[in-house]
């Protein structure tokens, strides 16, 4: 978490990809043909207890990646906001209008 | 490509999209510093949405969108 916060390739471009993750290392099974002609038995996945987001971050240079689970979420929210704020300056600010304040007359 | 225009539109057919299949669903963030332009994409491989702006008040709407999705991703998906 701490080390996708902190890497930034100076003025590159940079792309973050969020994925949910079920934990899954395997593809799901699948029936095939037996030499006898029957189909094999396929028994499913178990399901996972917990689901989490998958969250990969590339550069020209490097990649990275991590898994956040539901506890680790509002951690990584609250620093991937601050990051996006004090990294993507090159966005435009809107200029806010300054309203003129008359100075009361005595 | 085509963007979406509007930031609200882009929001709520997210959402949708995501709703009709969590699993499926992925969201791209690009940043592109040279060109000032900040790019977002939602698609679950059959429907694909884009957005792009060039504004810091509309990186901080998508940062909430982005970090609801990212909680929805992570909590029981059902």
């Amino acid at each position: 978490m701490a080390s996708i916060n902190a890497w930034r390739d100076g003025n590159e471009t940079l792309i973050q990809n969020f994925v949910p993750d079920d934990g899954r290392t395997r593809p799901h099974p699948k029936p095939r043909r037996l030499k006898n002609g029957k189909m094999s038995k396929v028994t499913p996945l178990p399901e996972p207890d917990e689901y989490s987001c998958l969250v990969r971050a590339k550069s020209k240079k490097k990649k990275i990646s991590t898994v956040i689970s539901a506890a680790d979420a509002m951690k990584f929210q609250l620093q991937f906001a601050q990051f996006l704020r004090s990294n993507m300056d090159g966005l435009k600010k809107e200029k806010k209008t300054k309203k003129k304040v008359k100075k009361a007359t005595q | 490509m085509v963007y979406i225009d509007s930031f609200d539109d882009f929001e709520k057919a997210a959402e949708r999209v995501y709703l009709n299949a969590p699993m499926k669903t992925r969201c791209v963030m690009k940043y592109d510093h040279v060109n000032s332009c900040l790019k977002v994409k939602v698609t679950d491989n059959v429907v694909c949405l884009q957005y792009k702006t060039d504004s810091q008040q509309e990186l901080k709407k998508l940062e909430k969108l982005i970090s609801n999705l990212m909680k929805h991703m992570a909590s029981g998906e059902r």
